[in-house]
């Protein structure tokens, strides 16, 4: 999306443009929103306060970045003040480590695929907040450890020790047929 | 390196027998590799947990309704904020006005006075009855003095402030001056 066009949507000069932009960058960062936060309505919150937020500092939006990069900088900005807000450390009950380790390795249906995502995301709800920003933007997201740095004003350093340690984390977290070092691993995905 | 290539000297490199060079090349690649797979597997693995999520149609309508009134609310708040503005120095205006007005009808009224002689301390008399308006004032004058006088062993200091007063007359300019004392100071207005 252009500048001009990604402005005029978010001063509600262009109800098409306004539309393009949800629809392409609404879902984008509500899933995002949600692997950041953990709550489907809560990620939503963060979506339209996201917009709401660009809408007031589009001025400041120069075009050097692309538009879902630079909407996403104001989401994580909003989800780091959503933690402080809430202290959410811990999102939902997810099982213990010992129900997955005890498990013997399922046969791959559509039912223990679903188990494996939600496993996944039970795993990423549990990592402290700037383990699972790391891991959201470089694994999610696809930044690179130099992007991150700048997003999280870190150095590249901390982005690269806090993703060993959030990756270690996942691991150990994670049921057996999913590790992540594996011949398994996620590949069940691609089986399908 | 690539996987196939480190495949094929995959038996050399366990046991060891690879060549130091290839060994450094196989180390490389295998980290490179490790990280590339976990990235990919992390990758798929995070967007299928969440490729069922969607935004639901009421949250784009509420998005879309954000973006179109974007424009409304911001003329709003402008004028809502002038408005706010407004009211809080309106009060202020009014009096500095009203402050004004009264100022220039009095300076309208009297004329300003000459400063080039000191503050005007206080007028005494306007004599009406001249032909030409007159006006008497005072002009204070302090005047500290500090002595030392020696005293058998002591020394005694004396501090003394005396005020003394300056009657001045003020008339309309003219070659003829109203009748004045002998210490009264006379100057146009």
């Amino acid at each position: 999306m252009e500048r001009d066009r990604f402005v005029a949507a978010l001063q509600g000069e262009d109800p098409e443009a306004a539309r393009e932009l949800v629809d392409t960058c609404g879902e984008r960062l509500f899933r995002s929103a949600f692997l950041l936060c953990g709550h489907e309505a809560d990620a939503k919150d963060l979506v339209q306060e996201t917009f709401l937020q660009a809408t007031r500092s589009v001025g400041r939006f120069r075009g050097q970045s692309s538009v879902y990069t630079w909407l996403h900088g104001i989401l994580l900005n909003l989800s780091r003040h959503y933690h402080r807000d809430r202290k959410r450390a811990v999102f939902e009950p997810v099982p213990a480590e010992s129900e997955y380790l005890s498990e013997p390795a399922p046969a791959l249906s559509q039912a223990d695929t679903d188990a494996s995502f939600s496993a996944l995301q039970g795993a990423l709800k549990r990592l402290s907040q700037p383990h699972r920003e790391v891991v959201v933007l470089r694994y999610y997201e696809n930044l690179k450890i130099r992007e991150i740095a700048r997003n999280l004003e870190v150095s590249e350093g901390t982005v690269k020790s806090r993703l060993h340690y959030a990756v270690e984390e996942l691991q150990r977290l994670l049921p057996a047929e999913m590790n992540l070092f594996g011949p398994e691993g996620t590949d069940v995905v691609k089986r399908e | 390196m690539n996987c196939q290539k480190f495949q094929e000297m995959l038996f050399e490199y366990v046991e060891g027998s690879i060549a130091l060079k290839s060994r450094a090349e196989a180390d490389e690649h295998l980290a490179r590799c490790v990280e590339k797979r976990l990235q990919e597997r992390l990758n798929v693995g995070l967007q299928r947990s969440v490729e069922a999520l969607s935004l639901g149609s009421q949250a784009r309508a509420q998005l879309l309704r954000t973006l179109g009134t974007q424009r409304e609310s911001c003329q709003r708040s402008t004028v809502q904020l002038f408005a706010a503005l407004w009211a809080r120095v309106a009060g202020a205006f009014g009096v500095a006005a009203v402050l004004a007005l009264v100022g220039v009808w009095i300076w309208r009224q009297e004329g300003t006075p000459s400063m080039t002689q000191g503050p005007i301390a206080r007028p005494v008399t306007a004599e009406s009855s001249e032909p030409r308006p007159t006006i008497q004032i005072r002009l204070p004058g302090i005047a500290n003095s500090y002595t030392f006088q020696q005293n058998g062993e002591f020394v005694v200091d004396t501090f003394v402030e005396q005020t003394n007063f300056v009657n001045v007359t003020l008339w309309n300019g003219g070659n003829e001056s109203p009748q004045s004392k002998a210490k009264e100071r006379k100057m146009p207005l």
